[in-house]
């Protein structure tokens, strides 16, 4: 198992309450499971905003990046948004070379997301 | 032998074309003589060639190198596995319009391995493009390996050396998508390669290779795509297998290669080499992130089980 360690916490800001999820460690095939169960949790809450803070990730697969895509798919049906927040080096490359960073917002850090989400 | 017209744009389907050349005027000649039929047929041209051919080709096409997208071929053609999903996206660019390109993916000084993957990509156009409304015109010097040239006139259906289109008398297509002659095993890795077993400790073995990597002095963001396509294909041992694979990683000539053997068949002949859908909901990414990121791919597979090299570049 790739050692991927997860945090959720419901926050507050001026612009309103949201939820952030930190990422830290790598996300592959191995752990994407364990990705899956804790965003599926978050987003049946109906976020209105759900931040992934990716600044601890060193690694992210496509399948697990396919988790994350399924997350912003499901927060949007619900008029929800997804926001990405401080992707490393490796986990930026995928980011862009998927396109997955058109399709969710990436912002450099936490206040970025909740001031321009 | 039946000769044919210079294709139109009212004929439908892919136009799959070798032009076998012996001078640098003959090929600029028929290359021009296309790219200017292309821009008469209202099509979108592309005109893909290695940067010396693309500089004389702008001179000589005066009047309509504004309407031709020019590519180095040497970027865009590095790895050949990348050029049908370059073309496709190309056509997505330019809805409605036909699609005529030049492709010289068989530069004259192409090593030899990298021609029979250009090859498997010639065969594997024909399936991949059957239906679309695109033209592709791909120069081979006549001085290329003999086996090289006449495996071209088996994977173009249509020939041309003499100002002449002509369909090839050897062009197969039936049976196997890819001929034979890109299926030799590869060499074997070189006493010395390091060779670590895995199943699931996936980390292991991206933390080989980005060792190998920064010893090989590969980039930083050359190592990172290299550990993500590594990484790529051993998920994909994971998923799809049900024993451990064995990773292999060495330095050689101009660069490091990494080689994942495993028990998978990879039954789909075009698997990686079309853009799954951006928003796609399962799987498929893997094999193409791989093609996007490497040099140069190859594969290897069957019932006995695949084997998939990938090379990086390290520039000296």
């Amino acid at each position: 198992m790739a050692s991927l360690t997860t945090s959720v916490t419901a926050r507050d800001s001026a612009q309103g309450s949201y939820t952030l999820i930190e990422l830290a460690g790598e996300a592959d095939v191995t752990s994407s499971g364990t990705l899956l169960s804790m965003l599926d949790a978050a987003t049946r809450k109906k976020p209105g905003l759900l931040i992934i803070d990716l600044s601890g990730l060193r690694f992210l697969d496509s399948s697990a990046l396919e988790v994350i895509l399924r997350a912003s798919r499901a927060l949007s049906n619900d008029g929800g948004t997804l926001a990405l927040v401080n992707p490393q080096n490796t986990v930026a490359r995928i980011l862009q070379i998927t396109e997955a960073d058109q399709l969710v917002a990436v912002y450099a850090s936490v206040d970025d997301a909740t001031s321009r989400s | 032998m039946t000769e044919l017209t210079e294709p139109t744009a009212g004929s439908s389907g892919l136009w799959h074309a070798a032009l076998f050349y012996r001078s640098a005027a003959q090929f600029e000649d028929a290359v021009c003589r296309f790219a200017e039929a292309g821009a008469r047929a209202g099509a979108a041209v592309l005109i893909a060639c290695t940067k010396p051919a693309i500089a004389r080709l702008r001179a000589r096409l005066d009047g309509i190198g504004n309407q031709v997208t020019w590519a180095d071929i040497a970027v865009m053609g590095v790895n050949p596995g990348r050029l049908i999903c370059a073309i496709a996206a190309f056509a997505s660019r330019h809805p409605g319009r036909p699609v005529w390109c030049v492709q010289q993916a068989a530069w004259p000084s192409r090593p030899e391995q990298e021609l029979w993957e250009v090859l498997r990509h010639e065969a594997l156009t024909n399936l991949a493009l059957a239906g679309d409304p695109v033209r592709v015109l791909c120069p081979y010097h006549a001085d290329l390996p003999a086996p090289v040239i006449s495996c071209a006139e088996t994977t173009h259906p249509v020939i041309t050396g003499n100002g002449h289109w002509q369909h090839s008398p050897s062009y197969r297509d039936t049976g196997s998508p890819v001929p034979p002659e890109c299926e030799q095993p590869l060499p074997p890795p070189p006493a010395g390669a390091s060779v670590l077993p895995y199943r699931d400790d996936l980390g292991a073995v991206r933390r080989l290779v980005a060792r190998h990597a920064g010893t090989a002095g590969l980039p930083p963001s050359r190592a990172s795509d290299l550990v993500i396509a590594v990484s790529e294909l051993t998920a994909n041992t994971l998923v799809h297998t049900s024993r451990p694979g064995t990773m292999t990683v060495w330095t050689a000539g101009n660069g490091l290669t990494c080689q994942i053997h495993d028990t998978g068949h990879i039954e789909d002949p075009l698997a990686g080499l079309l853009r799954p859908g951006l928003a796609a909901d399962r799987g498929g990414r893997g094999l193409w992130l791989v093609h996007q990121l490497c040099d140069l791919v190859q594969v290897r597979t069957g019932p006995d089980g695949t084997i998939i090299r990938v090379h990086m570049r390290i520039a000296r």
